[in-house]
């Protein structure tokens, strides 16, 4: 079981998806190959993640760095997530729901990412930050 | 959203979808109405969750990144459905994909739906009433960790 640092960004951009992404793997070293980007016309939506033990950024600075690259931030969302290999329990079909498979499935693949809580959320007003 | 009112809605959504084949309305007409049943279903199931949940950080959050994203929410509607159903999970992520593509592609696009795509969507719509006890019998834990996962997509 592996402890990351996830951070969920919306925003607008004209930039192209793939220099985002060079741009925030030049100014953070600490990202692992997790990084998704999805732009539907000038709206982008990002999510990376940093190690358990790293400095949590703060959304002033988050919204500073991204600025730099050409991305415009209107929130913010940083949870506390665990990763752990998918063992899917396969009990008989029954009619009660199976969590753990439903979470595997909307984390997105062989390895679960699972969130222990958001630890911090914010979203811009009149041009300043406020905690939500 | 009223519960009660939001299923009395879905419901009668549902029944002019089966007397509108009837009636000769296009397929079309018949398939966008099915399809903002199964979004209200969808809505409604989040709803729940976050009520069982109580995290009102995780419910402001839910609301300004979800709700307006169509794909998310047929995307949680058919991986519940078939996590009910015990697939695995690559079973479930790819077909939770491929339809909501699907009906995304159909609403966008309005391409002529055929009967069987119709009717593929109501039978998905018939489990409304078994997916919502599934998710009523939730315990807050559960909720708030479907929550988290999905605040997130």
């Amino acid at each position: 079981m592996e402890e990351h640092i996830r951070y969920v960004i919306d925003g607008y951009t004209t930039q192209r998806v793939e220099d985002i992404k060079d741009g925030l793997r030049s100014h953070l070293t600490n990202l692992d190959d997790n990084v998704k980007i999805r732009k539907v016309g000038y709206k982008v939506s990002l999510s990376f993640r940093t190690p358990a033990t790293a400095n949590i950024m703060q959304c002033e600075d988050i919204d500073e760095l991204l600025s730099k690259l050409g991305v415009m931030v209107t929130r913010i969302i940083v949870s506390r997530v665990v990763t752990y290999e998918s063992a899917t329990d396969t009990e008989a079909v029954s009619k009660r729901l199976n969590v753990n498979l439903l979470i595997a499935a909307l984390s997105d693949g062989k390895t679960v990412e699972r969130s222990e809580g958001i630890i911090l959320s914010c979203k811009k007003r009149d041009g300043k930050w406020i905690r939500i | 959203m009223d519960k009660n009112l939001g299923k009395e809605n879905n419901e009668k959504i549902y029944r002019f979808s089966q007397e509108g084949k009837e009636l000769g309305i296009s397929n079309n007409v018949l398939a966008f109405s099915l399809l903002s049943a199964i979004e209200e279903a969808s809505n409604y199931f989040t709803e729940l969750l976050l009520s069982k949940c109580g995290n009102p950080t995780l419910m402001r959050n839910i609301s300004a990144r979800i709700y307006n994203e169509r794909v998310i929410k047929y995307e949680l509607f058919l991986a519940i459905y078939y996590a009910m159903q015990n697939y695995d999970v690559e079973t479930i992520i790819e077909r939770a994909r491929l339809l909501s593509s699907k009906w995304m592609n159909i609403l966008n696009n309005n391409i002529d739906v055929k009967s069987e795509d119709l009717n593929e969507i109501g039978t998905y719509y018939t489990n409304y009433d078994t997916m919502e006890k599934a998710i009523s019998e939730l315990n807050k834990d559960e909720s708030c960790g479907i929550l988290n996962t999905l605040v997130q997509m």
